[in-house]
């Protein structure tokens, strides 16, 4: 069975009536790297991320029952960022994004881009919560807006507009550099 | 629209026509709006080129995943293995009974084995399917067959390295097709290094010959079992493998081994939170 063709939904549906393990390792893998780059953001340590990680697979496998319609990402994504606010609120506080997350290849060490690079990176690590997250979910994890605004459990307008709020913030953040290296 | 709707449109491509012809009146009309798109354009690009790397940690993630197949597989089992055990039994009996009533078993036998019984579309979708079956599918209907049973003890060869397969010779000294098919089964994910499914039906043939009172068949694929569980952290069947080799040594009347294996089992359960109930209640049966 061509398990690439079927659509996340179909995936899921077989994984929850029909116990298909074959479909369940087909979505796992669509998935399994950006979930687990959203918890590596969101907690800032692979130690937080992994357990968070190997809890929101076992979450979803779990409450199958649960999910009727919709998008699974959406879904998906709606329990990481649960499980992820829960460990930070257990925290008591923030995380920024490190120098553990994001690793930039070596070769590129030299060029302006480099520079451009980690500015950008300073300037998302300085946002608000909420920008960044939403700037993230569209960025990193390549979710749609439809599907932002429901993990975050706001209009697409709002998703939208933090988002380009996001963006316009890292604009003002990097003016200068950007400026200096044109 | 504002200046900055505009720019939010062009970034997310949906300016219809009329809007990219008043975005770029408004550039050319503003000197600061058009630097200011150009740096936009600038974050728009660093951010679609360079998401943050991630050093993800792949033996983790298989990990997880392999687990939580493996209780996918297991909710399969849950009806579909009992199910698939009933269906074979059922199957046998039923395939016996009529082979007797209508021509006698050993012309029935001799049928059997030269004319292969239709597939049905499930076991068609098996074969062509490049994957491996889950358990929830119906294996191929079990007949007994005149061929003489196969008779041997079983031995498990030590595994130096966890990516070699571990190798059991087991054949059953009884004609059930269910024992067969499970140890054929076995004997295909091991030859894949499916640890997983090799771990489900390792314990499940260890419980079997436990039961039947095959004491060493029992113990060396319990044995597999919490190998192949090791192998890739399954838990859950690494405790049971070590309870079900604790009522085997009970059933032997060693209680020292079985205290041994109990209290195993309940380490191993205490230690990843798992429920250790029935483990407990064997080992305070022992004691009593």
């Amino acid at each position: 069975m061509p398990y690439t063709l079927l659509t996340d939904e179909e995936l899921f549906a077989m994984v929850r009536d029909q116990n298909d393990e074959q479909a369940f390792r087909a979505l796992f893998k669509r998935y399994d790297k950006r979930v687990y780059a959203y918890c590596l953001r969101a907690l800032g340590s692979h130690d937080d991320a992994q357990d968070v990680f190997q809890t929101i697979q076992l979450t979803v496998y779990d409450k199958r029952a649960s999910f009727n319609d919709g998008s699974f990402a959406a879904w998906l994504f709606t329990i990481a960022r649960n499980f992820c606010l829960k460990t930070l609120r257990g925290r008591k506080h923030n995380v920024e994004i490190t120098d553990e997350v994001v690793t930039v290849e070596p070769e590129d060490t030299h060029s302006s881009d480099f520079l451009l690079r980690q500015a950008l990176h300073k300037a998302i690590g300085q946002l608000p919560d909420e920008f960044r997250e939403a700037l993230s979910m569209k960025y990193f994890d390549d979710l749609p807006y439809e599907d932002i605004a429901a993990a975050l459990d706001i209009t697409v307008a709002l998703a939208k507009v933090r988002v380009f709020r996001a963006k316009k913030l890292i604009q003002q953040t990097m003016s200068t550099i950007i400026d200096e290296l044109r | 629209m504002t200046n900055h709707e505009l720019l939010a449109g062009f970034l997310d491509r949906s300016l219809s026509e009329d809007q990219l012809l008043e975005f770029e009146a408004r550039q050319l009309a503003d000197p600061a709006f058009a630097h200011e798109v150009k740096e936009m354009l600038t974050v728009e690009r660093l951010l679609q080129q360079e998401p943050p790397r991630v050093d993800y940690p792949v033996g983790f993630l298989a990990t997880i995943e392999s687990n939580i197949a493996a209780k996918v597989a297991v909710g399969a089992a849950g009806g579909g293995l009992l199910g698939f055990l009933a269906h074979n039994a059922w199957t046998w009996i039923v395939g016996s009974t009529a082979a007797a009533a209508i021509s006698g078993g050993a012309l029935y036998f001799a049928t059997r084995d030269s004319e292969p019984a239709p597939q049905t579309p499930v076991q068609e979708r098996i074969q062509s399917a490049p994957a491996r079956p889950t358990l929830e599918e119906p294996l191929p209907a079990q007949t007994p067959t005149a061929e003489a049973p196969i008779a041997a003890t079983p031995s498990v060869t030590p595994v130096p390295s966890a990516d070699r397969p571990i190798t059991i010779d087991a054949k059953t000294t009884a004609p059930d097709p269910v024992l067969k098919q499970l140890i054929v089964e076995y004997e295909q994910c091991n030859t894949t290094n499916d640890h997983v499914r090799c771990a489900q039906y390792s314990l499940l043939l260890g419980r079997r010959f436990r039961s039947d009172g095959n004491t060493s068949e029992a113990r060396q694929y319990l044995e597999s079992a919490i190998r192949h569980a090791q192998t890739v952290r399954l838990v859950d069947y690494e405790m049971d493998a070590h309870g079900e080799l604790g009522l085997l040594a009970k059933s032997r009347g060693d209680l020292d081994g079985a205290t041994r294996s109990f209290e195993r089992a309940i380490d191993i359960g205490r230690t990843h939170k798992r429920s250790v109930v029935r483990w407990t209640q064997e080992l305070e049966s022992l004691q009593q």
